[in-house]
């Protein structure tokens, strides 16, 4: 079973090409953050003489506003968005998988309440919501994740609350149920190992939204607060500057793009890979 | 019937829990509310009294029925920073989202039809290949990025369209407020069809190896003839539901639209609320468009029952 | 008798992410006016992709790599467009085994069945209706009226399929092809639609290809059988010479697994090998109970065991 999964990854990218670029696209972002050190620019270090200047070989993506290096900010915006994604989509995970494994596996009332909690968060519009928690919350990395992963756990719980449901009826683990195993450890034996597949798909389309949100509560200046680097608020930042320097709002927003777009090709590869047509 | 009956309860227990959650955020904003009312020369018997008239010595599940009574009754409240009622407000700017969002609603269906039956009937071909591409990009796209480089491109380098508002100074007609659209329509659309297309492209795949396709092409129809006529109307029945779904994220996305281009809509009002501590505002404005994401959703519950003979006849 | 349909050396393959299958690796056989020819075997075996490419009804991925369809001496694999879609339908008809996933759930029967026979039929609405009213009590239908305004769901199982079956007699066709009609039903009904081809076939002098892994239904109907196995034909014979006088050890084993009333020897049927044999052996190669040292090096040609009576395997000898 399981060597049948990474037979099938290794032959879902070896197929497909771009799978490839999307896969080695994170990798590098993730390098790239976590080397961010090893580019010796102090993200937050002003110059007054250095305002505004286009892309040269000191500094390749040129300098903001307050004559700080781009490249360096776009480095460490990066780090804090993949964080942000990152501990997010964990998060998320983890509450969709409590709260849909307690749904499907004792039902009833319980399940009833539970899953209209989930309508009920599912049709607030998210980034409305967002932003009214930040009117309450200090903005800062935690608070982000803490408000990204709380709106974004309902899809995983959904999948999670499905599958356990229509596991139930299986025979190993209505065998499991009888022979006495505790309900915990069937859910954690039995029904987890089952559903992870569609749970790591679910969970990597997760990152990439959970950097879109943070990028755009950024933008709002919601988010990750100056000085520190963020994408999101750069490029709130780049509309002032927008006809003398355009490529203060390109970097940033190619980047989101890319990262974005990268997490949501690897997440529809891994589910090729795992549900198969 | 019954079903029916059990999909609205379910929409009002939704809706019970929202508004739990909304009350909920209400009391836990920081400040206490008697102090916007209070004057430096008044007595503390005073407020205390004013405390009490305001209904805020109750016990908090008191609090929240006396509340919820209102908004049944339509009455949102009053706006802390201008004193208006909450409801006028948002009336005064539900026209232009709901243009906005319509529109782009209507567009992103149109393309996603187009598009989306096309490449799901030629399944890796080239066009499929480049509406893949299209709809990546449309979802992965950072939607306030996508409005500053069309700034940037149409209205600061190319001077074609007018970059933010909804009409220009002193010109009311419509040919002016298309103008103003194109922009925001463009990137709400994007991100929009985008996800539409998907939808359409799988449930079109689906459609297409299914048997009736094989009976139809054995009995002699054209291939135009089985999409339009057999496979467009059973791939359009999920997009009802498509659509419905997609209402929330249209919100999402119309709030930061019309942020970027200075739209005068109910997102714009929601981010000044936000920003400005303007807690009935934001509640009110919370309330209603769930409300309309909890109606949308039912109307499309309904719709696909009406389009769908298997659930019509099953259940009523 | 006159030659109505000739399959000739068929090659089919399926082509996806991870290569090629090859579904048919040799088919072909003859269809003479009122036959009524079985093609049984166990699934997988190729029946179904073979009968579906005579009308050239494979999915994208299925490509027919070799042979010749020849109806009334014209091959159908060679057709245009148009020339295809006049053959579909109305020279040749097919029926399948879901009947429910068979007709679009949007559309009632009345619909379909009207706007079918004005495709092949240059008639107007009421004639087109009237005439659907007639094929639905041909074919066994109590309440035709009721059953035109009716959603594919809301109709028996049996029911749908006599829908079917009156669909494809709508515009008389030379041949009815019939893959797995009656797999999805109850027995008593599977006996009754069986019996409604059997009817329908007299009374038409149409040809009729029934597809089945059942040979019980073969042997209730079929005049003449082709055993498939492998993706090619093992056998081929009268209905008399391969129930009484089976040849391969694939067919033998065939009918020696039909369960039998009053019990008896049931042999136990070996299980299906989903191993990739080389193309050029024998399919039965790995589970046939007599392989010689021949079978592992060539593929057996026919050899003719009776007239008519034609048998892919090396083994030639006399009844066990």
């Amino acid at each position: 079973m399981r060597e049948n999964i990474w037979k099938n990854i290794k032959l879902g990218f070896k197929t497909n090409k771009l799978a490839i670029a999307g896969a080695v696209m994170i990798l590098l972002l993730a390098l790239i953050s976590i080397f961010a050190f090893l580019y010796p620019v102090d993200p937050n270090a002003l110059s007054a003489t250095e305002r505004l200047q286009l892309p040269t070989t000191l500094h390749p993506f040129g300098t903001d506003d307050m004559g700080r290096d781009y490249l360096a900010r776009c480095i460490y915006g990066g780090r804090a968005s993949l964080l942000v994604g990152f501990l997010a989509m964990i998060l998320s995970t983890v509450l969709g998988i409590v709260i849909g494994s307690i749904s499907g596996f004792v039902g009833g009332a319980v399940d009833a309440v539970l899953m209209r909690i989930v309508d009920a968060l599912m049709s607030l519009p998210t980034f409305l919501i967002m932003i009214v928690m930040n009117a309450y919350l200090k903005p800062g990395i935690q608070n982000i994740v803490l408000i990204i992963g709380c709106l974004t756990w309902m899809n995983i719980a959904r999948i999670v609350r499905g599958e356990t449901i229509s596991l139930n009826e299986r025979e190993y683990v209505i065998y499991a149920k009888i022979s006495g195993q505790k309900t915990t450890a069937t859910i954690l034996k039995h029904i987890l190992p089952n559903i992870m597949p569609t749970i790591i798909v679910a969970a990597t389309m997760n990152i990439a939204n959970a950097i879109l949100m943070e990028s755009a509560l950024s933008f709002f200046g919601l988010g990750i607060q100056p000085p520190t680097a963020s994408w999101g608020s750069m490029l709130s930042n780049s509309q002032r500057y927008i006809q003398q320097a355009p490529y203060l709002a390109l970097f940033p927003g190619l980047l989101i793009l890319l990262t974005v777009i990268s997490f949501n090709y690897l997440g529809e590869v891994l589910r090729n890979v795992f549900e198969p047509k | 019937m019954k079903k029916v009956v059990n999909r609205l309860i379910q929409c009002i227990l939704t809706m019970f829990i929202v508004s739990i959650l909304c009350f909920a955020l209400t009391k836990a904003a920081p400040g206490d509310p008697v102090l916007t009312y209070v004057e430096p020369n008044m007595s503390e018997e005073y407020i205390a009294n004013l405390r009490e008239s305001m209904g805020l010595t109750k016990p908090l599940y008191e609090q929240y029925f006396i509340w919820l009574g209102k908004i049944l009754q339509g009455n949102f409240g009053n706006s802390l920073m201008n004193n208006r009622p909450v409801l006028t407000q948002i009336m005064e700017r539900l026209p232009a989202t709901v243009i906005l969002m319509g529109t782009s609603m209507v567009l992103g269906f149109l393309i996603a039809v187009l598009l989306g039956l096309y490449s799901g009937k030629n399944k890796n071909g080239v066009l499929d290949k480049i509406t893949s591409l299209f709809c990546y990009v449309g979802i992965s796209i950072p939607t306030f990025w996508f409005g500053i480089m069309l700034i940037y491109l149409l209205s600061v380098n190319l001077h074609l369209l007018p970059s933010i508002g909804m009409h220009s100074e002193g010109d009311r007609s419509f040919g002016d407020l298309v103008l103003h659209m194109v922009m925001p329509c463009a990137v709400l659309t994007f991100a929009n069809a985008s996800q539409y297309i998907r939808y359409l492209r799988s449930s079109t795949i689906t459609e297409m190896s299914s048997d009736y396709v094989t009976v139809q092409t054995a009995y002699g129809m054209k291939d135009s003839g089985i999409l339009f006529h057999h496979v467009l109307k059973n791939a359009m029945l999920p997009m009802i539901t498509v659509l419905g779904m997609s209402l929330q994220s249209l919100v999402s996305g119309a709030i930061i639209t019309e942020q970027v281009f200075a739209w005068p809509g109910i997102g714009q009002l929601a981010v000044t609320a936000v920003t400005q501590f303007d807690y009935p505002l934001i509640m009110g404005i919370t309330m209603f468009t769930a409300l309309l994401v909890v109606a949308g959703n039912l109307l499309a519950d309904v719709l696909y029952a009406v389009f769908d003979p298997r659930i019509r006849k099953g259940s009523c | 008798m006159e030659k109505l349909l000739e399959v000739k050396n068929l090659k089919v393959s399926f082509f996806t992410d991870r290569g090629e299958t090859k579904a048919v690796k040799n088919a072909g056989f003859e269809l003479e006016k009122g036959d009524f020819f079985g093609i049984v075997g166990e699934s997988g075996s190729g029946k179904s992709v073979t009968t579906k490419s005579i009308l050239k009804l494979g999915t994208s991925n299925c490509v027919i790599k070799e042979g010749e369809v020849l109806f009334e001496g014209r091959d159908i694999l060679k057709l245009n467009g148009k020339e295809l879609r006049e053959v579909r339908g109305k020279e040749i008809a097919m029926i399948f085994q879901d009947s429910l996933s068979a007709l679009n759930p949007v559309y009632t029967v009345g619909n379909k069945m009207v706007e079918l026979i004005r495709r092949h039929n240059p008639v107007g609405k009421q004639e087109a209706e009237r005439q659907a009213l007639e094929l639905l009590t041909a074919v066994g239908i109590a309440d035709p009226a009721k059953a035109m305004r009716s959603y594919p769901h809301e109709l028996s199982g049996g029911m749908r399929q006599r829908v079917m079956i009156a669909m494809a007699m709508s515009s008389r066709p030379k041949i009815l092809i019939a893959d797995e009609p009656t797999t999805a039903l109850d027995v008593t009904i599977q006996a009754q639609i069986l019996h409604l081809l059997l009817e329908l076939q007299r009374k038409n002098g149409m040809s009729i290809i029934l597809i089945t892994h059942d040979l019980g239904v073969v042997a209730q109907t079929c005049s003449r059988v082709a055993v498939m196995c492998g993706g090619y034909i093992v056998e081929e014979g009268t209905a008399e010479e391969i129930f009484l006088r089976p040849k391969h050890p694939y067919t033998r084993a065939l009918i020696a697994s039909m369960p039998r009333v009053g019990g008896g020897s049931f042999e136990q049927f070996l299980e299906r090998d989903l191993s990739d044999q080389a193309d050029s052996l024998c399919p039965f190669l790995n589970r046939c109970k007599y392989v010689e040292e021949c079978c592992r090096k060539t593929l057996p040609e026919y050899y003719l065991a009776g007239e008519k009576h034609r048998v892919r395997c090396h083994r030639r000898e006399e009844e066990v």
